[in-house]
């Protein structure tokens, strides 16, 4: 009954009811994309830096630190590598020997650079980490054996040494046939060699630091060259759908290695790399704020929208207190009143967000037309791909109707305080 | 007499006119606190990574920053300084020498980042004497050293022990010394803790073949907003053949762009915010002409004309609009200050995650001015967009069916 007048009412002024619920069906929708879209971002970023740079799963000796990798080999890292690979839950895996060395630049930059030398296994390296489709100048490495030993740097060490020289017109040139020599490089025993190698091609990465700092070679060419037998420091594991299995998969490998008795190091991406999931919390408290003070604002123009309906609608009160409606039943039906408003842009509101968001998932959203130089600096691509995990949904929902509770009790509270025989007489 | 008119109106029914300046308040005070989350989280991440070693503004000899090596130092000739510190934007100005060397114990060696500093006003920048967990902090006359925690951990070495610091001098000079560690510093990146070895300014010259050579003047300025002036300034009092003055922007261009990109999704959030804003604003307006129909009907009905009505129903929402946007940008002013000193605390689970970066999990706000100003104005101009309903409303007035209602 009271349902009943309170839903005529909404009627009877479909102007000022039209303009709160469009009010909560644009808030809503624009709130909810919005966090798709941020989502999709912070999504995207994280899993090109998963699928470019630290994979889903590292292994490494207990004693391993990557600025000193010396003498820390994996133990039986060969079989090991062989089991992975037979893991049906692995996509691909590869090995890596690594060795610090020193690059003197006599031309370009003048100066001592430090560089990680990482001997990989071209084919598998290029599957793991995409090296392959990030080189932008020269070419990929191509078969081991050459007598000068092909390499592949970052574009930031390239612009340093003087691989890549800019000309008067400020574009980038390659200089494909530089030779250079790498020094000091640190050997398991602790004793240092050098050796010549040649410059093939540049390859970009996300992490400028990275960039100037690791080279790539074949593996076999730097064993050989520094007369060591197959041993690895690092295994790199991409998974099927990584991101969410590699914690419990990490474990498993974990335990399958102590059971054969050997402490190796095994970690996730998340205990390689501890800022992605800082940023994705970040993300997630800052959303949250957003979404507060947009629910805010939204509250109070309801609160106020309705605030001045009941001013408007105070003769008609004051009639229906008259004749009897008592003060509980005013306050229930200024309150449904209220409610139904938000309940009925809620639903239209998140249906219609979850509509775009399905449909721009599948399309996707090309940036390319804004400037993206610095997103793709911050490992953004330029087609996003808005997505929004239903938890998220179901949170809006929750706060929503906090929101619309709260906001229809100033309203209900205001009508309540109408006295019947004033406010009948007023005009 | 129109004046006069409005004005009454306005006291007349003082809860009417409360709940329209209410909403436009709070549209302000909405508009501004999400505004200046955004720029204090900016602020924030500008000190963490500035302020709290770069400094906002260095001064290098010309060519230092394309190349960073010791030949690129520059000669710290009399009357430098003082020439920088006259500048009245100017608080600090710290010296120092830095360069990369290797750290070496004999079997063991790795890279490190030699800074020779002036223990005192190093402090003063930075707070270095905070960030010293174990030892004792070094005097500018001091032959030691102090150095990152995980670096002696990493090569076991304890308070005491001696490290051999060893690497390229001035003009291709080979340096070499070893110097005992008397302090153990913690840094908020793990970076930091694993390279920085700290050695009086002094010491560092003599090892280095450089006396009284600099890498570079770091320096504090009064605020982050007078960097471009004091780099501008700087430019035109020092030789700029022999020297560049370079702000954060320019040397952590990282930073900038990142907070640039992260700017331009915070514009999005703040159209949604001001249409949501603008409906709630025209609710109330809306609410607010249907309530006076029968006011206006019998004001054109005893002789007003339409024009002079809307007049002062103009009049009114100027007052209201005027009033409220002032008192919401005044009340922004404590609102501000009060949660840049009383940060919002964003929770254990963030606070846990950060730990590891030595960030504190807190959303203080910014109490930038101009903020108050922009927010200002925009909800001002939206109010004055949204009065042209109201208005239009008063024109289609018709007096015998509005008198009815």
């Amino acid at each position: 009954m009271l349902l009943q007048i309170a839903w005529r009412n909404i009627w009877r002024n479909p102007l000022r009811s039209g303009v709160v619920i469009t009010a909560v069906v644009l808030g809503l929708w624009a709130v909810i994309f919005m966090l798709a879209f941020s989502f999709g971002m912070t999504e995207s970023r994280t899993r090109d830096i998963l699928e470019t740079q630290i994979s889903h799963i590292q292994l490494h000796n207990h004693k391993f630190e990557r600025e000193d990798p010396g003498r820390f080999f994996l133990e039986d890292g060969t079989q090991i590598m062989e089991d992975l690979e037979n893991d049906p839950a692995t996509i691909e895996a590869t090995s890596r020997y690594l060795a610090n060395a020193i690059l003197n630049s006599t031309k370009g930059r003048k100066g001592t650079y430090p560089v990680q030398l990482l001997g990989v296994n071209s084919e598998k390296e290029a599957k793991v980490t995409s090296l392959e489709d990030r080189i932008i100048y020269g070419t990929y490495l191509s078969n081991p054996g050459r007598r000068i030993p092909e390499i592949i740097m970052g574009k930031r060490l390239a612009e340093n040494v003087g691989v890549l020289k800019e000309d008067s017109l400020g574009n980038w040139e390659f200089d494909p046939k530089r030779k250079l020599t790498l020094n000091n490089i640190v050997l398991a025993d602790g004793s240092n060699a050098a050796i010549r190698v040649k410059v093939v091609g540049i390859y970009k990465a996300q992490n400028s630091a990275l960039e100037a700092l690791q080279v790539f070679m074949n593996k076999e060419d730097l064993l050989g060259k520094l007369n060591i037998e197959g041993e690895i420091h690092e295994i790199a594991v991409l998974l099927e759908n990584g991101k969410l299995t590699a914690k419990s998969k990490k474990d498993s490998i974990k335990n399958v290695l102590l059971a054969q008795g050997k402490d190796t190091k095994v970690e996730s991406w998340n205990e390689i790399a501890p800022e992605i999931e800082m940023i994705d919390k970040q993300f997630d408290s800052s959303m949250r704020i957003m979404i507060g003070v947009i629910l805010l604002a939204l509250g109070f123009g309801i609160v106020n929208t309705m605030l001045m309906a009941i001013l408007e609608r105070t003769r008609e009160l004051g009639m229906l207190m008259s004749i009897g409606m008592n003060k509980r039943k005013v306050f229930s039906m200024v309150m449904l009143e209220t409610m139904l408003l938000t309940m009925l842009g809620a639903p239209i509101g998140i249906f219609l967000s979850y509509l775009s968001i399905w449909f721009s998932s599948r399309t996707g959203i090309d940036l390319s037309g804004l400037d993206t130089q610095s997103m793709s600096e911050f490992g953004m691509s330029s087609i996003l791909y808005p997505a929004l995990p239903l938890n998220y949904y179901l949170e809006i929902t929750v706060m929503v109707v906090i929101a619309a509770l709260i906001s229809s009790i100033f309203p209900a509270f205001r009508a309540i305080r109408l006295r019947p025989a004033e406010a009948v007489r007023a005009i | 007499m129109l004046f006069k008119m409005a004005w009454r109106n306005l006291w007349r029914k003082a809860g009417r006119t409360a709940i329209t300046m209410t909403s436009i308040f709070f549209a302000v005070i909405i508009a501004v606190f999400m505004r200046s989350t955004q720029e204090g989280v900016y602020d924030l991440m500008i000190d963490n990574t500035v302020k709290f070693y770069r400094g906002y503004v260095q001064v290098h000899q010309n060519g230092y920053w394309d190349e960073q090596y010791i030949d690129n130092t520059l000669f710290n000739e009399v009357g430098l300084e003082e020439t920088i510190l006259a500048h009245p934007d100017v608080k600090l100005l710290v010296p120092r020498l830095e360069s990369p060397m290797m750290a070496s114990t004999g079997p063991n060696s790795r890279f490190c980042q030699l800074v020779g500093f002036d223990p005192e006003r190093e402090d003063a920048l930075v707070k270095l004497k905070s960030k010293l967990i174990e030892g004792e902090y070094l005097g500018p006359d001091d032959r030691g050293i102090m150095v990152g925690h995980l670096l002696a951990e990493k090569m076991k070495l304890q308070i005491g022990d001696t490290l051999i610091l060893l690497g390229q001098g001035y003009q291709g000079q080979q340096s070499y010394d070893q110097y005992p560690i008397k302090g153990l510093l913690k840094f908020g990146s793990p970076e930091q803790n694993k390279r920085m070895v700290y050695l009086p300014l002094k010491e560092a010259q003599y090892l280095l073949s450089a006396p009284d050579r600099l890498t570079a003047f770091a320096m504090d300025v009064t605020n982050r907003r007078v960097t471009d002036k004091v780099v501008a300034d700087l430019e035109t009092k020092l030789d700029t053949g022999t020297y560049e003055v370079m702000d954060w922007k320019v040397m952590d261009k990282d930073l900038l762009s990142f907070i640039e990109a992260d700017r331009a999704g915070g514009v999005v959030t703040m159209y949604i915010l001001y249409v949501i804003i603008a409906f709630g604003i025209f609710g109330t307006a809306l609410m607010m002409v249907s309530e006076r129909q029968y006011e206006f009907g019998v004001q054109i009905a005893i002789g007003m004309k339409k024009r002079q009505l809307a007049f002062v129903l103009l009049l009114e929402m100027v007052f209201m609009a005027l009033m409220s946007v002032l008192a919401g940008s005044l009340f922004g002013i404590p609102m501000q200050h009060y949660f840049n000193r009383n940060p919002i605390y964003l929770g254990d689970d963030m606070a846990q995650v950060y730990e590891a970066f030595n960030i504190e999990a807190i959303l203080p706000l910014s109490t930038d001015p101009g903020i108050l100003i922009d927010q200002g104005t925009t909800v001002l101009f939206m109010t004055f967009v949204i009065m042209i309903y109201p208005l239009y409303k008063v024109f289609k007035v018709k007096p015998i069916e509005a008198m009815r209602a």
